[in-house]
């Protein structure tokens, strides 16, 4: 059985006075543990569609399902509420709280998820390990580089274990070495049970994933 | 540069929440302070022109005649000179007999803002009760038309006439007729009776109302009188802008006109905290400007014409605001009534006073240019190199303090974090703090004289003892000597007399010499001793702390009658006439007012022994001297004068907490806007911690902490701001409620209660419009971006 199932979805947004059509109908389903990229031009509605299965938005029309939960027929505040234990997301623009440290932004997730207080910590650093970035958790996002401050942001997104993990352009602002070191992070995380969906441009990076889903115009045309 | 201009000016359209919160706080400030100037300037002009109006420019009284009036009338620059007479009688009213000023039917005819029914008495035994309005609120001496009444007076020779009058007429007025609150208009037949052929007041009308023609032509007519022979008791000049009346109304008025002076310096929280939080997050669009050679001047403009242009809308607003809304403060709320605000209008129409609010208007301009330089010069300072290599959000903390939990760093650390939107939330609340604190120090310094009327230099009982006959020789201190009985612990009888401008400031003041008894009764030193030769003088501490002079400084006093420079000797507690008092010997009393102390008036101040009724003593006394002497007596308990300042005091206790009202509400505005804009610029940031699961509820926690700590730090800042505030707004109000010194006590007094309202206020608006913006924030457009 699936486990995010996108079933008949449409979404659009209005732009001043302009109505703009995001997503047109569009149906997918992703499985247990499954390591998945979506890809398209700009403007083709990747983004609107990690934001529909995160729960941050509903859609207009059709239904969103992560495990046995209609995430789209959901409050706004049952959805943070059930996003704080099911999803981690990893932002294309180095989205860490800037008064936190390394260790106090992986942190953050689980207290929100209620994870014991003793268990925090260690699982923190252990993430920060797993990153690369064990020697730097006092640091604030600001004395990291980009590299480090996108391998954080997997750790954070991590830091709950939630079984679904969104990447919205995560490689985007990243240098080769970087780039393929975030891929790898995604991919472990992936190895390690959860469903990883993630969006970019770079077809190379694409290339990485076990199944590609191409968007043009707000529809699925592949995959 | 035309480029950066350009851009300047679009920001302004494009940038709407920081235009409206800009546009509105000024123009609210500058209406605010500049409707405060106008009603005080227009007040001013309708006393002055009721009193042109009224008796001209220069007001002499005095017993005078026919030869008196052709002296005046030939000073060169004197257009007209009128005389008459207004003469003072009792009338018994429930068994009391109360002081009434005596006129004949002109002078009421010449009231501007008058309110009249029945007719003018045309026949001997006929009265118009008139009521001025300016005095304590009431049912009056309850006449009304038809009512008979018995009037006690005597002539200026001393003969005692009577008269029972009928009432064919009631008015009322702003005006004062003799300078007391309820007047009898008599038949031209009856003045005469009582008056004669008597002059007794003069009023001059100068050609041109030029300040230095009229005192000129004061100095010249008094000279003049005075070297033929007249005595003048009574000098009152009227300039325009300028004459004791006003000078006093002014001094009040300054209690609104200083403190929201004040509320001006809110302004300047929006463009220290928005713009340059702006400037932080553009630090990148600024480096590559930059980076394209551009010179920091022209960076610097870029972030500070935006705030100039804002600040111009914003003070012109304000500054058309200004006049109607003065208009509808002093019709509605001042005039009582628009039929008379309407007849005063006629006589002396609405000065729009476009210069007052101009400053006002200016001032606020000045603030905000000053104000915007802080964005301007970061803008100017940013280094292009570490502007393009910085990833990420914008806001770092400068502190890591570790703490148990990230949710808890994040809340704590956050408010922190920017320490321009903390600089600019802390301005607005400090300025409603200080506006708040210093409005309570007055208060608490008024509360003091109170208490020190009720437990210190109060006296049980004051009786007041005015001849009825200046022609005539009375022994008013035997007269008062007769009233004691063996019932009083201590008892002082002295003269005093009420002067204007005696300490030169333009003032009512009192004068005073001991004549029998125990001074310290009622005039307890505070250093120094009682004068005791010519030259020697104790003031009042408060008006020496105004002045700022002590014990052996020397001061001018001028007279009615002369002046001279005293050596100050002691200083008094007492705060009698606001504390514009100066005590001297009685020969220099005399040289001051002209009148020998005791000739024709005198003051009882008594102690009483246990258990005697202060009330029953007073009645008696006034009964006595009434029956048996041609005097006017008078009497009033301690209770009746602690009660009068209690009443005083509440009044300024409710102007100031309006003030304190609105300046906390401009304050609130002020911090909302800082917070508002802070989200917004911050959208990104707030988007991912939704992401992160945390309810847009919890995240109002950092905008409602930032208000806190905002007014801890600007609780700081405000006690010495409310410390200078307070000693300007003492100054300033001096004259009307007397000086009170700053002090911290008295603002730490007032602390307590004073800074929750403000706090209380910013708080709400704040975390209200932070709750709104954040409810508004689209979270996915934020990630977008």
């Amino acid at each position: 059985m699936s486990f995010v199932v996108v079933e008949d979805v449409w979404k659009s947004y209005k732009v001043g006075r302009v109505v703009q059509p995001a997503l047109r109908g569009v149906s997918l389903s992703f499985d247990r543990g499954e390591f998945a990229a979506i890809v398209g031009p700009s403007g083709s509605g990747k983004s609107t569609l990690i934001h529909l299965i995160a729960g941050l938005d509903v859609p207009d029309k059709g239904r969103v399902i992560v495990g046995d939960v209609e995430v789209s027929s959901m409050g706004e505040s049952a959805r943070a509420a059930w996003r704080r234990r099911n999803v981690g997301i990893v932002f294309q623009f180095l989205h860490l709280v800037p008064v936190l440290t390394a260790l106090e932004n992986v942190v953050l997730p689980m207290e929100l998820a209620g994870v014991p207080r003793g268990e925090r910590r260690k699982h923190a650093l252990d993430l920060l390990g797993f990153v690369g970035l064990e020697g730097k958790a006092g640091r604030l996002p600001a004395e990291l580089s980009g590299g480090e401050q996108q391998r954080v942001a997997i750790a954070r997104a991590l830091a709950a274990d939630p079984p679904l993990l969104l990447a919205d352009e995560p490689t985007a602002n990243l240098d080769s070495e970087n780039k393929w070191r975030v891929v790898s992070l995604l991919r472990e995380a992936s190895r390690k049970g959860k469903t990883v969906i993630f969006t970019t441009h770079d077809l190379e990076v694409a290339e990485a994933a076990d199944r590609i889903v191409r968007l043009s115009d707000g529809r699925v045309v592949e995959g | 540069m035309s480029v950066i201009l350009r851009g300047a000016l679009r920001s302004v359209k494009l940038r709407k929440l920081e235009t409206l919160f800009l546009v509105v706080i000024i123009a609210l400030t500058v209406a605010f302070h500049g409707s405060m100037v106008v009603l005080s300037e227009n007040m001013a002009y309708q006393v002055y022109i009721q009193m042109k109006e009224h008796f001209g420019h220069v007001l002499l009284g005095g017993l005078f005649d026919e030869e008196a009036d052709r002296l005046v009338e030939e000073i060169p620059g004197v257009a007209s000179v009128r005389s008459w007479s207004i003469w003072f009688g009792i009338v018994e009213v429930d068994g009391n007999g109360v002081m009434v000023s005596l006129v004949a039917p002109e002078e009421l005819e010449r009231l501007a803002a008058l309110r009249i029914e029945g007719r003018l008495p045309s026949a001997p035994g006929e009265a118009v009760y008139y009521r001025s309005l300016s005095g304590p609120p009431g049912e009056g001496l309850g006449l009304g038309i038809g009512d008979t009444v018995d009037l006690r007076a005597f002539t200026p020779e001393g003969r005692p006439v009577t008269m029972k009058l009928r009432i064919v007429g009631v008015a009322e007025g702003y005006a004062h007729l003799g300078g007391l609150q309820y007047s009898l208009v008599l038949s031209s037949n009856d003045m005469q009776d009582i008056v004669g052929d008597n002059i007794i007041v003069l009023g001059i009308t100068a050609e041109e109302d030029d300040p230095r023609l009229i005192d000129s032509i004061a100095e010249e007519s008094v000279d003049r009188l005075r070297a033929a022979g007249y005595h003048v008791a009574f000098i009152f000049v009227n300039k325009p802008g300028e004459n004791p009346v006003i000078v006093f109304l002014q001094s009040a008025m300054n209690l609104l006109t200083t403190l929201s002076l004040a509320t001006l310096g809110i302004a300047a929280a929006i463009p220290v905290a928005v713009g340059s939080a702006q400037v932080v997050r553009e630090a990148r669009i600024i480096a590559a400007l930059k980076a394209q050679g551009a010179p920091s001047l022209h960076v610097a403009l870029l972030y500070i014409v935006p705030w100039l242009v804002r600040a111009a809308i914003g003070a012109l607003l304000g500054a058309v605001l200004a006049p109607p809304l003065a208009r509808f403060i002093l019709e509605r709320f001042i005039m009582g009534g628009s039929d008379f605000a309407e007849r005063l209008f006629q006589l002396a129409p609405f000065q729009p006073y476009p210069l007052e609010t101009a400053k006002s208007a200016l001032v606020a301009f000045a603030v905000v240019m000053l104000a915007s330089l802080v964005p301007g010069l970061i803008a100017a300072r940013v280094d292009p190199l570490r502007a393009l290599s910085f990833v990420g959000l914008t806001g770092a903390s400068r502190i890591v303090v570790p703490l148990p939990s990230a949710r808890l760093s994040l809340h704590l650390r956050e408010p922190l974090s920017r320490p321009w939107r903390l600089a600019g939330t802390a301005l607005a609340v400090a300025v409603a703090f200080a506006v708040a604190i210093a409005g309570a120090g007055l208060s608490a310094g008024l509360s003091e004289v109170t208490d020190f009327y009720r437990d210190t230099v109060g006296t049980d009982v004051i009786v007041y003892a005015v001849s009825m006959a200046p022609g005539m020789e009375v022994d008013v201190i035997g007269a008062l000597r007769s009233v004691l009985t063996g019932q009083e612990e201590l008892y002082l009888i002295h003269a005093q007399r009420d002067l204007v401008g005696l300490f030169g400031l333009g003032e009512f003041s009192r004068v005073t010499a001991f004549l029998e008894g125990d001074p310290w009764l009622a005039y307890p030193l505070s250093e120094g001793r009682y004068p005791e030769a010519p030259g020697e003088a104790v003031l009042s501490v408060s008006v020496a702390g105004l002045l700022g002079v002590g014990v052996g400084d020397r001061v001018h006093l001028k007279g009615t009658a002369g002046e001279g420079d005293f050596t100050i000797v002691g200083l008094t507690l007492s705060r009698d006439a606001n504390g514009f008092l100066a005590i001297v010997t009685q020969s220099d009393y005399e040289k001051l007012t002209g009148s020998q102390p005791g000739g024709s008036a005198a003051v009882l101040r008594v102690d009483l022994k246990e258990g005697v009724d202060p009330d029953e003593y007073g009645r008696r006394a006034v009964s006595l001297l009434e029956r048996n002497w041609p005097l006017d007596a008078e009497y009033v308990t301690r209770s009746d004068v602690v009660e009068g300042l209690e009443s005083f005091r509440v009044v300024v206790e409710g102007v100031l907490t309006v003030v304190t009202g609105i300046a906390a509400l401009i304050a609130g505005l002020a911090a909302s806007g800082v917070l508002i804009a802070d989200i917004y610029s911050r959208s990104k940031e707030i988007a991912v911690l939704y992401s992160l699961g945390i309810k847009k509820l919890e995240l109002l926690t950092s905008p409602a902490l930032t208000v806190l700590v905002s007014a801890l730090i600007s609780l700081g800042l405000s006690i010495p701001a409310a410390i200078i505030l307070l000693d300007v707004l003492s100054r300033r109000t001096a004259l009307a409620l007397g000086y009170v010194e700053p002090r911290l006590g008295l603002l730490i007094e007032g602390v307590g209660p004073q800074i929750i309202v403000p706090l209380a206020v910013a708080f709400i608006i704040g975390v209200i419009a932070a709750f709104i913006a954040i409810r508004r924030l689209d979270i996915i457009a934020s990630l977008k971006e």
